[in-house]
């Protein structure tokens, strides 16, 4: 066991957020570990509460000056979470290219803006922990979410990639992929949750620990790795 | 391309659990594209009329009723397979004994006995099969083996247990092979099917079964749906190819994320 197993005390960290259901849940994870937290989320959102926020407008591109403005904030960065997905549900036919790229901007292209924004700091300091929030539909697929997989796909194959990448810099790079993660019970149909082996609906709580994990020293010789945190979907036929 | 890759002419063929089904359909189809067949399997009348169905094409076919799970027998058929045709080609590990998987039972229930015949009837045979044939492979420079595993290697539904660890050894089982034969140019492959009549007569079978639906390509697919992939993982078209698992299942497992229907839209319409 490391010296201080989940624990991220003072660790300068940043938590770029669409602030959609799990950005309060992860917020407060981080903060009640121990973490300094900056969050960087979408202009005209109320953050969830942090030692500070900077707001970006949601565009990928927008991401780098966010990113490198909190990490100036708190002179330093240890901990990088992206919680960026953005659910985007359209029959391809039907799709514009305009909308394709935009669903993998938003979606995957953030992802690496932010993971590079940091990646100047972290690889200077020889440390650092990055954890991607994605989507098991980046392992599986649905009707209708063609652009939205694709783009998961790609967070969790990024993932692997830095972690190698990054490997001997001692950054490790890992993600957590949630299953049918909602809010309350009645935001998809009851037959979705019959179909999850647990026959229960994910919560944001439900990432809140594995994030603390991963964030933490810890984690310090598993990389590159998805953690899926689904309700057993994964495994069933 | 010189020469035709599915001209199997000289070659020698061991399919395994030959009688019926998958096996059935896959010796009669090598025995038309010229390869010499054994047919491996328990019961003599069932292999001896997919080795009447081969003789009918004008090709040769020999029938050995075969436990694969007994490493005395397994060694015996490879060993006649090369006395009697001078060489092989060719192994199809196709048998396997499903049944020892009972979902009444809780795990702490299952005894060691039925442990190991769930475990041998669909992993071991194929191994004593892959051990024996693969010998004579790579001493000739040359060597085929392809296996068949199942969708429940993968993913897995309650009450299974043998079934799928074994089919998932199964998986392992090509890949390790797959490298340690690398070399030798002995190439062993695996198809993963899905659902899969294995009788002829099912396939007229209307769709009325809803477990079926979930199946995103709307159909249970046939014996005859896996043939051709089988034939090309047999021939040197896939030369290439090797310690590969190809599903065949109708995409179901890639689609097992949510039930079929479920179809979202952003944004979500109201209800």
């Amino acid at each position: 066991m490391s010296p201080a197993p989940f624990n991220l005390k003072d660790k300068k960290t940043v938590l770029v957020t669409r602030c959609g259901i799990n950005a309060s849940v992860l917020a407060d994870a981080l903060t009640e570990a121990g973490a300094i937290l900056t969050v960087v989320h979408p202009e005209g959102v109320t953050p969830p509460p942090a030692s500070a926020s900077v707001p970006w407008f949601r565009d990928a591109a927008g991401l780098q000056p966010a990113v490198a403005s909190a990490m100036a904030g708190m002179a330093g960065i240890d901990i990088l979470v992206n919680d960026l997905a953005e659910d985007f549900a359209k029959p391809l036919s039907e799709m514009s290219y305009e909308e394709w790229r935009t669903a993998i901007d938003h979606n995957l292209d953030s992802v690496f803006v932010s993971c590079q924004a940091a990646s100047g700091r972290m690889l200077a300091q020889q440390s650092g922990h990055i954890v991607n929030i994605a989507s098991g539909l980046g392992a599986r697929v649905v009707v209708n979410e063609a652009a939205f997989s694709a783009a998961q796909a790609g967070v969790i194959h990024l993932t692997r990639a830095l972690g190698l990448e990054w490997a001997r810099d001692n950054i490790r790079v890992n993600a957590i992929v949630g299953g049918w993660i909602v809010d309350s019970d009645d935001t998809l149909p009851d037959k979705v949750r019959r179909y999850i082996p647990t026959q229960r609906w994910g919560r944001p709580e439900d990432l809140a620990g594995v994030l603390v994990y991963l964030a933490s020293d810890s984690c310090s010789f598993t990389t590159g790795e998805p953690f899926f945190v689904d309700g057993g979907i994964m495994i069933r036929t | 391309m010189t020469t035709d890759p599915y001209d199997f002419s000289g070659r020698v063929a061991l399919v395994t659990g030959g009688g019926s089904g998958l096996g059935r359909e896959v010796a009669i189809g090598l025995g038309k594209l010229g390869a010499s067949v054994v047919v491996a399997g328990r019961r003599p009348g069932p292999l001896q009329e997919t080795v009447d169905s081969i003789h009918a094409t004008g090709h040769r076919a020999l029938a050995v009723p075969t436990d694969v799970t007994d490493s005395a027998q397994v060694n015996a058929i490879v060993d006649r397979t090369v006395s009697h045709f001078g060489r092989i080609d060719i192994l199809i590990n196709n048998a396997g004994i499903s049944g020892a998987d009972d979902p009444e039972k809780a795990v702490w229930e299952i005894t060691d006995e039925v442990w190991h015949r769930g475990i041998d009837g669909e992993l071991t045979g194929s191994f004593f099969c892959a051990r024996a044939a693969g010998k004579y492979m790579v001493e000739q420079g040359y060597g085929k083996i392809v296996n068949v595993s199942s969708g429940f290697g993968y993913g897995t539904q309650r009450g299974q247990v043998m079934y799928g660890v074994a089919k998932a050894g199964v998986i392992q089982l090509t890949r390790v092979l797959a490298m340690q034969w690398a070399r030798d140019n002995v190439n062993v492959n695996c198809i993963v099917p899905g659902l899969f009549h294995t009788l002829p007569e099912d396939m007229e079978k209307p769709l009325e079964d809803r477990s079926h639906r979930f199946i995103p390509v709307g159909y249970v697919a046939t014996a005859r749906d896996l043939v051709d992939l089988v034939l090309l993982l047999c021939s040197d078209a896939s030369s290439y190819m090797t310690g590969e698992n190809i599903m065949v299942d109708g995409a179901a497992l890639i689609g097992a994320y949510a039930p079929w229907g479920y179809q979202p839209l952003t944004p979500t319409p109201e209800a």
